[in-house]
């Protein structure tokens, strides 16, 4: 796979060509090129590589820190036997694809509306860009402590809502139930990434020239058809970026669980990554841990082909 | 690796094309211009709506920061309603004297800054690298660049624990600085590349004919005009930098190394009782300054996570 | 002794789509040597090769006689001026013009007072501690030109630098950038594709045309003897009426015949041509230029002249500009094409369905005449230029 063709399967800028520089000169451009890469290269390495391939050798070994005097010994594929067979991963797998999908949709909607909305120009414009820009820029431990606070039952803010509209589930501990829980972790999740979807659709929105839809209107084309059939696909683009991003970092998601419900109650709330954390950090089970990072990073990958060969655009 | 920003256009925003919403803002004229005065009405109402979903739980939260131990023990309601009944600064001044949260704050700011420090230097010498030199594979190592910062931040945690672990490096800040290195790398290499290329060849040219290598070329033309980028690229690394949770769990154990993120957690597991009133306090004071940031530097926010082209 | 010299200098990119072919030109110390041509001619392309911005493919590059090939721009000593300028927007026009100086480290004394020659020079005294972004149009080309004087370098290479300037600009500017060039005494390579500054400013003026040299002499000898049709189509404005013709032998004359009307081919012309004898009974292509076209309105014995109606009448005050038709073929050489029509094609050749050609001549503003009548051409058969159809070359010995 040539370079050329990788950069052109990613649609990349076209590379290389720019050096105005001619012969000896251009000899000592390139030495000068690999050089100033180096570092960017080297260090990525080690934080990605070097974790790769040594998840991937401790997936094939019993690695358990815990038992102090055990032999590190090979194992074949029992690490990912278990992974099969142990409820806790299966569970986990489908538990966060759930949250995937339900999370990715819910906030791609949410998004593209406060895209529209922004891409309006009104008085307070910049106002509202940067308020929902806080959001997203505070750390996401700050959303998930914020909104635990907001969903507590003593002193949180929905639960006092509900009292004073007298509707019903005003008592409820809502990190103590499956479903609650899941929509007080949505809800946390959404309002820190929705802010961030929209800059990206709205940065798409933008792309797209006035006249077209001048020419739709012309044409006879309702607002709604105009959306369906102006908008949205010459919004691919940013929505294949902001799904591709979305979707692995929902798929990810850690911080959020384990700052609001620590996986429960019970394990209704575990994710991949918390167990992943969970095999490293807690049982210190680094061969079956590796197991599952290794299992994330397939995951992540396919994932991210699916998304680009479903959105890609068309040429 | 939460939110690391997408690579998107570089955009100049071009005048917004008239998106359809159901809306139109119109003068009143008539039966028609009523529809559209209701229009604007119904609009500037969800405009109203997204600013307090936005900003109201952090009013929330500065309001239960401020309520009493006592108070806050009563729960929300009756006297104490939406305001609490008395205004105190209890909460704050116990984070800072009994939970020394002025040591996290700290060691996150040095953290975050020797990141960002860090990622502009190596991130400029190799966007200006793959922007402008003959370098044979750039493609693939910017695709490389990329995708790194897709990687599992999980799946990192593991090995890179025992590599600290057998360095002697762990429960310390500083391993920090160039692990976090894989949220702010991608972005700022993505985005600086992309705006050098977009300088006019011919000012490059002009420096060499004058006499400059390509290093002086760098440094004396190509980076003065360049600030803006860099700021940019440094503004977004030190938000992804000071946003890492996982890693600081994972790695630090004493309390004094603590990064901020990760004391108010444990600060706030550490009670039997959780004092969302202290814990809030804390969230408060490390909101501040991220918000204060945001709102002096949201056009440059809004332009470097929409840096690149949006094909692909 | 400060020259350029290309031999043989050849640019392929990598998609085999060959930009200059072996061109080779000397630029002697001192000299101003024009660089012209359409868009697409190269000619950008071999001045950025001399300058060390473009790999050169083949040939030799030597500047000061010395061999650059391998040389980057820093190591040859060269000064450039751009089309678009490229000065440095962080720096003021002081720093802008003094970059180079401070990268070879001389002392800030001399820093200051070269800067401060080139800029009363150039006229930018006032300006030089201003920015570039608060700067006219032609303040910046003076500084950019600034820029490169205060190099004092072996030669001086421009690339379209008047090209963005408004059309009055351009016209004062011409003069100085010849001025200064002759002050200095620097050998200079000059880009341009506008045939009017070629003619005014260089010493020499070398045609370019899809990479390949057609002629290079100095802008009087272009203009009186054009090596091919390119050359003599390009240069000169309006441009050469160019016509298909037969040569036949008359009597014991030669004459070439267009349309239904003979020319008699005056014998100072054979004497010069004498390779015209061997083309009788073929076609050529004859060319005239508009000022060697006389607009009469009796027939007079003289038996070469044309009858022709005239299209379209534009005072210019010291002259009138006629545009005609006669019964003939047109030929419009490369280069002459529209825009938009394949440039590929050597020559183009149209009659029209009632097979007339136009035409265009120069003439005093004292003659009367008016449009849609009919008139007589006689040409200046002293001044006709021949060429060869199937080369374009021009047709001497």
């Amino acid at each position: 796979m040539s370079t050329r063709s990788v950069a052109r399967r990613l649609r990349l800028p076209s590379l290389g060509g720019t050096a105005p520089t001619a012969g000896v000169a251009r000899t000592a451009d390139r030495r000068l090129g690999y050089a100033l890469v180096a570092p960017v290269v080297i260090l990525l390495l080690l934080v990605t590589g070097y974790p790769l391939v040594y998840n991937l050798w401790n997936s094939f070994h019993n690695v358990i820190l815990s038992n102090a005097g055990a032999p590190q010994n090979f194992v074949g594929l029992k690490n990912y036997q278990e992974l099969a067979s142990a409820a806790a991963f299966p569970a986990a797998l489908a538990r966060t694809l759930g949250f995937m999908v339900v999370s990715v949709v819910i906030e791609t909607i949410a998004a593209l509306g406060l895209a529209l909305m922004l891409h309006k120009a009104f008085h307070g414009r910049g106002a509202l860009r940067a308020a929902v820009l806080i959001p997203w820029a505070v750390p996401t431990v700050v959303s998930a402590l914020l909104w635990t606070t907001m969903f507590d039952s003593r002193s949180g803010f929905v639960d006092y809502v509900l009292g004073i509209l007298h509707l019903p589930g005003s008592q409820t501990t809502w990190l103590a139930g499956e479903w609650t829980a899941w929509t007080a972790v949505l809800v946390a999740d959404a309002w820190k990434n929705v802010p961030f979807i929209a800059i990206i659709l709205l940065a798409g929105l933008q792309l797209i020239p006035g006249d077209v839809y001048e020419a739709a209107k012309i044409d006879g084309a309702t607002a709604w058809q105009s959306f369906r059939r102006m908008t949205l696909p010459l919004l691919r683009p940013a929505l294949m970026v902001a799904l591709i991003f979305r979707t692995l970092q929902a798929f990810l998601v850690f911080d959020i669980i384990y700052i609001m419900t620590g996986g429960g109650p019970g394990t209704t709330t575990e994710t991949l990554s918390y167990l992943n954390w969970q095999a490293f950090l807690v049982d210190t089970n680094f061969g079956y841990g590796g197991a599952i990072s290794i299992s994330l990073v397939v995951f992540s990958l396919f994932i991210a082909g699916a998304i680009v060969l479903v959105m890609r655009p068309r040429t | 690796m939460d939110s690391v920003p997408a690579p998107t256009t570089s955009v100049t925003p071009v005048t917004p094309g008239a998106v359809p919403v159901a809306v139109a803002v119109g003068r009143w004229r008539g039966p028609r211009g009523r529809r559209r005065f209701a229009g604007q009405v119904f609009f500037y109402l969800g405009v109203l709506i997204v600013l307090l979903i936005a900003l109201f739980p952090f009013f929330w939260i500065l309001r239960t920061s401020l309520e009493s131990n006592a108070e806050f023990v009563q729960g929300v309601g009756g006297a104490n309603g939406f305001l609490p009944s008395h205004l105190t600064f209890s909460s704050y001044i116990d984070d800072f004297t009994q939970l020394h949260f002025l040591t996290p704050l700290l060691n996150s700011a040095i953290v975050a800054l020797g990141t960002t420090a860090v990622t502009i230097v190596v991130a400029s010498l190799a966007g200006y690298a793959l922007a402008r030199l003959p370098i044979r594979g750039g493609g693939a190592t910017l695709t490389f660049i990329l995708l790194a910062g897709f990687f599992p931040v999980l799946a990192m945690v593991g090995p890179l624990f025992l590599l600290y672990r057998d360095l002697g490096l762990l429960d310390n800040i500083y391993p920090l600085i160039i692990t976090y290195l894989v949220y702010t790398l991608p972005l700022s290499t993505w985005l600086l590349r992309n705006f050098f290329a977009q300088i006019p060849k011919e000012l490059e040219e002009a420096a060499l004919v004058d006499g400059a290598t390509r290093l002086q070329t760098l440094r004396k033309v190509v980076i003065p005009v360049s600030v803006p980028a860099v700021f940019t690229a440094g503004i977004l690394s030190f938000i992804l930098a000071w946003n890492d949770f996982a890693f600081a769990l994972s790695f630090l154990d004493s309390p004094s190394k603590f990064t901020a993120p990760l004391a108010i957690v444990v600060f706030g597991q550490s009670q039997y009782q959780t004092f969302f009133n202290r814990i809030d306090a804390a969230v408060v004071v490390i909101t501040i300054p991220i918000a204060i940031l945001v709102l002096i530097a949201q056009r440059r926010i809004v332009s470097g996570l929409t840096a690149g082209s949006l094909k692909g | 002794m400060a020259t350029i010299e290309l031999d043989k200098v050849t640019k392929v990119y990598a998609n085999k789509n060959q930009a200059v072919s072996g061109l080779s030109l000397d630029v002697a110390d001192g000299e101003f040597m024009v660089l012209v041509g359409p868009s697409g001619c190269g000619k950008t392309t071999a001045l950025r090769m001399v300058a060390g911005l473009e790999e050169i493919s083949g040939g030799t590059v030597r500047i000061g006689g010395k061999v650059v090939n391998d040389l980057s721009p820093k190591d040859r000593d060269v000064a450039m001026v751009f089309q678009n300028y490229a000065l440095y927007p962080h720096m003021t026009v002081a720093e802008n013009i003094g970059f180079s100086l401070k990268l070879r480290h001389l002392d800030k004394a001399e820093i200051n007072r070269r800067v401060k020659e080139a800029g009363q020079t150039l006229g930018l005294e006032g300006m030089l501690n201003v920015k570039p972004a608060s700067l006219s149009g032609g303040q910046r080309q003076r500084v950019a030109m600034g820029r490169a004087l205060v190099r004092e370098p072996a030669a001086f290479l421009m690339d379209e630098p008047l090209s963005n300037l408004d059309a009055k600009l351009r016209v004062q500017m011409r003069a100085e950038v010849s001025r200064i060039q002759r002050r200095l005494g620097v050998a200079t390579l000059y880009v341009t594709h506008d045939q009017t500054e070629a003619m005014t400013m260089g010493d020499r003026v070398a045609v370019l045309a899809h990479g390949v040299l057609q002629q290079c002499e100095p802008p009087q000898v272009l203009y009186d003897h054009p090596a091919n049709l390119f050359v003599a189509a390009f240069i000169g404005s309006p441009a050469m009426n160019i016509y298909q013709g037969e040569i036949a032998g008359d009597s014991g004359q030669l004459t070439v015949r267009l349309g239904d009307h003979r020319i008699v081919i005056p014998p100072t012309q054979l004497e010069a041509r004498p390779a015209l004898a061997s083309y009788q009974g073929r076609q050529v292509a004859m060319g005239i230029r508009p000022e060697h076209v006389a607009i009469g309105h009796e027939l007079p014995d003289n038996p070469s002249v044309i009858p022709a109606e005239i299209d379209l009448l534009e005072s210019l005050g010291a002259e009138v500009i006629v545009h005609f038709r006669i019964k003939a073929d047109h030929i419009r050489p490369e280069g002459a094409a529209a825009e938009g029509e394949d440039q590929t094609l050597p020559i183009a050749i149209s009659g029209g369905s009632d097979k007339t050609a136009p035409g265009v001549a120069r003439v005093d503003p004292r003659v009367q005449l008016k449009v849609g009548e009919d008139v007589t051409l006689v040409p200046d058969t002293e001044h006709l230029q021949f060429f060869d159809l199937d080369t374009g070359a021009a047709i001497t010995s």
